[in-house]
């Protein structure tokens, strides 16, 4: 036996047999079909499709032999692969190369051999279709051909085959899920990635079919959809569940379409994406969107959502509570209708500004106001929604009631704005500090009194130069002995007793921050917690200056009623001593009535008893004036009149004292006065005058036009009036203490009275004086007219 | 023998009336002054056992006239009685604080000034001699 040797490119031979993918594959129909067409037409009875590769032949299709492959060192086709085209063996046993061949001298016992070279498209020899028969024999012309032809044919499948298999392997490399059914909906094809998803063999896939890889509950929806694909459909959207080989559920989407393959049978094809992960991603998303609208309606505060233009598109149910719109109502702009009228304006305004700038609205607190007329205070905060570009996408706002809280927060406001005015229109001082003494606030008033600023003392120890060291150095010694501890001289002075849950209250000087100083009253008062801890000082105190001096004026007065009563106690006394005590001595014969000693006496019971009674007259004629109820007997009275009238009382005394009055009187001066009263006042002043005015000298009386009034004026020769005594000298029982022996013989009141008719005329009373030149006293009574001048 | 007694007083009438009641009814000799200037002057050249002093005079006053007194040794011991028209109680009082032994009220009765005096001056240990 002779053994075949390689051919001389065997190794790439052997890579084209393998890219074929024939060996060792199942058998097909088209290969038995040229076997079986091979042996009919060679009237053999073995026909083989049989490939050669490194150590065996092995049969793709085989006619009339049972054995699947042989060794190659026995194998013909080895031979006929070298010849190329058709190798006739005619008789094994006379041809020396296999008449050993096991085949040949046992089962199968191959008489004669023709095979035809199957070659690739590379125009490799891969193996042969042969024929074989037990006995010697030829072929004719004609089946020589036929097996040629027949062998080009396998050669044609092969290569058919080859690009199937690169469309298959293509297929597998997708990724989407490639399935192709038969009409009883078994797998005539799966690839690659649908065998990875689900998890089968592809020979395993092979035995299934649609059925058993569809979740149960998608069992009728796909029966639906084959039903469709039969009628001629083209379904997309298909959308089933496959259960993998473990069980787990794969969600997929794809199309189904019925189509014809290439051996003519009605299949379904389809194509199926994977979307499992998408759709965990929105049940995912549609839960926290379903979670999201739950809070949303449910929420205790109000929440909205706009588009990009600040539009209402969503109002949850607290939302539409609030403003008393329903949901279709709230959309667009009709979320403003529900707004305060007189906030409307103001909000819209805000909510363009920051919806038109893409920024985060945060409103003032403003109202709704329900159709119900209920109203409700708010307080609304929007956030700029943004895609994943930044993009704006709309606003997601909230909507809180406030109402309770605004109405707390105004009261407060309003509770504190009123504090504050009070604490502060108060005139009284109002330091609070803390347990320390620092000071916490002072109010306008202490600012005020102190003259040091809020800044310039708050949260500062308070100065020690507020208080007089010295007070305080000696209240710390009255309280050390009070309360029986050593209080230092300090800030302690003044709390000690309010830290007792005493009262304290006591007066200060304080120093203005000018360095003046002032009297206070100051209480102190402790401010404790809830829970009664000491938390601080108040102090308030009240400038007492005024009192001060107004208790001083009091004083002032009730010494000067005392003195009143005093001088006129004094006044009326001393006439009535002389009177009684001249009666006295006569009554008790102690003087001889008729005696010049008794007649003297007479004489001063007589002169005191007229002198009480001008007393007494003057007081009740002062009294009269000043409480008002004088009564003027006012009538047109010509100025010279007046003086022509006080002339006359005291021209005698005049001359008696050797002293000439002179007159100088401005003519058709006319007045609307009492001429008694006025004529009163002036021989007061010219009967003082001439008290003073010394022998030989002259008083003069003058009368002039002044002012829209007439001025009357007594001119003097005395010694003058110092300045500290003229200022008195119009208050009653106020002589001019001299030591001029001249009796005074006037009753003190005489210029009081003057004072009190010259006022009750509307006037006014003065002097003008010095030491050494005389004096002029004078009076003005308004004018009423000028009496028309006599021509 | 007469005791001697000097009246200060600026009201001429009650000069009268009063030395009338001292000297016919008390029998005391009078010497009379009409203000405090001529009063110490007299105190000092008479020596007077008593003085009645008129409160308010003008120039020189009772109080000031009798701070005089008291200042000069000569006069410092002849005890000073106040007569005034002025008898409110705290008044009373701040004459006695400054010295003097007693006040008599205004108006008073000549025909008891001169016992009214006594009484005063005996009730006052100070002044020897006076009885």
């Amino acid at each position: 036996m002779k053994v075949a040797p390689l051919p001389p490119n065997e190794a790439a031979r052997l890579e084209a047999l393998r890219r074929a993918v024939l060996l060792d594959t199942l058998p097909e129909a088209e290969f038995d079909d040229a076997a079986r067409l091979a042996s009919i037409i060679c009237r053999t009875p073995i026909a083989l499709v049989s490939l050669v590769d490194e150590h065996r032949q092995w049969f793709k299709a085989r006619v009339g032999l049972s054995a699947h492959e042989t060794p190659r060192e026995v194998a013909f086709c080895a031979h006929a692969i070298l010849e190329g085209g058709t190798f006739i063996v005619p008789d094994a046993q006379a041809d020396e190369r296999f008449r050993d061949n096991p085949l040949v001298i046992s089962d199968p016992r191959i008489r004669f051999y023709a095979g035809a070279v199957l070659n690739d498209e590379g125009g490799f020899p891969l193996g042969t279709l042969c024929v074989i028969d037990h006995v010697p024999r030829h072929l004719d012309e004609e089946q020589r051909e036929a097996l040629a032809a027949l062998a080009r044919t396998v050669t044609a499948l092969l290569q058919l085959r080859r690009a199937r298999n690169d469309a298959e392997e293509t297929l597998d490399n997708a990724l989407d899920l490639l399935q192709t059914l038969d009409e009883e909906g078994r797998f005539l094809y799966v690839n690659r990635a649908w065998l990875d998803a689900l998890g089968y063999t592809r020979a395993e896939a092979g035995a299934l079919d649609l059925f058993a890889v569809i979740a149960p509950d998608h069992h009728g929806s796909c029966r639906a959809m084959l039903e469709r694909v039969h009628l001629g459909e083209n379904v997309r959207n298909v959308e089933t569940v496959f259960l993998t080989k473990s069980g787990a559920r794969l969600v997929v989407e794809g199309t189904a379409r019925a189509a014809v393959d290439a051996y003519g049978r009605r299949v379904t094809r389809s194509v199926f994406r994977d979307i499992t992960e998408r759709k965990a991603a929105e049940a995912s998303l549609e839960a926290s969107e379903l979670q999201f609208r739950t809070l949303a309606q449910n929420a205790p505060i109000g929440i909205y959502r706009t588009d990009a233009r600040g539009r209402c598109v969503y109002t949850n149910a607290r939302w539409r509570e609030l403003s008393g719109l329903g949901a279709e109502e709230a959309l667009g702009d009709g979320w403003l209708t529900a707004i305060h009228p007189e906030d409307q304006a103001a909000v819209e305004r805000e909510w363009l500004d920051n919806t038109g700038a893409g920024s985060a609205f945060a409103a003032a607190p403003f109202r709704f106001l329900t159709r119900g007329g209920s109203e409700k205070w708010v307080r609304s905060r929007a956030a700029a929604l943004r895609d994943e570009d930044g993009v704006l996408t709309g606003y997601l706002g909230s909507v809180e009631d406030i109402t309770d809280l605004h109405v707390v927060t105004l009261a407060l406001r309003e509770s504190a704005s009123f504090q504050r005015t009070l604490l502060d229109a108060a005139s009284l001082i109002i330091i609070s500090t803390d347990v320390d003494g620092r000071v916490r606030s002072i109010n306008a008033g202490a600012q005020r009194a102190l003259g040091y600023t809020s800044d310039e003392l708050v949260g500062k120890p308070p100065p020690a130069a507020l208080h007089d060291a010295a007070e305080i150095a000696a209240r710390a010694k009255e309280l050390s002995a009070e309360l029986g501890e050593r209080i230092k001289p300090s800030f302690d002075v003044l709390v000690a007793k309010a830290r007792r849950g005493l009262t304290d209250e006591n007066e200060w000087s304080y120093f203005r921050k000018d360095g003046t100083s002032f009297p206070v009253r100051l209480t102190v008062t402790a401010a404790r917690d809830d829970r009664g801890e000491l938390v601080g000082f108040l102090g308030v105190g009240k400038d007492i200056s005024e009192e001060r001096r107004s208790l001083k004026a009091r004083n002032e007065v009730e010494r000067l009623k005392d003195e009143f009563v005093s001088t006129v106690s004094h006044e009326l006394r001393t006439p009535l001593t002389s009177i009684r005590g001249a009666l006295s001595l006569l009554h008790g014969k102690v003087v001889d009535l008729s005696s010049s000693k008794g007649e003297e006496l007479v004489r001063i019971a007589h002169a005191n008893a007229e002198r009480l009674i001008r007393l007494v007259n003057d007081i009740l004629d002062l009294e009269k004036i000043e409480a008002g109820k004088l009564d003027l007997r006012s009538r047109s009275v010509a100025a010279l009149k007046i003086i022509e009238g006080a002339i006359a009382s005291t021209t005698a005394i005049a001359s008696a004292a050797g002293i000439e009055l002179a007159v100088i009187a401005e003519d058709g001066l006319e007045l609307e006065a009492d001429e008694d009263r006025l004529v009163q006042v002036l021989t007061n002043f010219i009967s003082n005058a001439l008290k003073f005015t010394p022998r030989g000298e002259v008083v003069r009386v003058t009368c002039a036009g002044s002012d829209g009034g007439v001025r009357f004026e007594v001119v003097d020769r005395g010694p003058g009036i110092a300045p500290e005594q003229q200022h008195t000298l119009f208050e009653r029982f106020r002589q001019i203490d001299t030591s001029d022996a001249r009796p005074r013989g006037g009753t003190g009141l005489g210029l009081a009275i003057c004072k009190a008719i010259v006022e009750e005329h509307g006037g006014h009373v003065g002097l003008v004086s010095s030491r050494g030149l005389g004096s002029t006293f004078w009076f003005t009574v308004p004018l009423v007219r000028l009496a028309q001048a006599k021509a | 023998m007469k005791k001697r007694v000097l009246l200060i007083d600026d009201d001429p009438d009650i000069r009268t009336v009063a030395a009338l009641g001292l000297s016919a009814v008390g029998g005391f000799e009078v010497l009379l002054a009409s203000g405090g200037e001529e009063g110490i002057a007299m105190a000092a050249r008479e020596r007077p056992e008593l003085i009645i002093l008129d409160v308010m005079m003008p120039g020189v006053d009772g109080p000031t006239t009798l701070a005089r007194l008291k200042a000069l040794t000569i006069t410092a011991d002849i005890p000073v009685i106040f007569m005034t028209a002025r008898v409110q109680k705290h008044e009373l009082a701040a004459y006695l604080a400054i010295g003097a032994i007693g006040v008599i009220d205004k108006p008073f009765d000549p025909m008891t000034l001169a016992a009214q005096v006594s009484a005063i001056a005996d009730r006052d240990p100070q002044p020897p001699g006076l009885t």
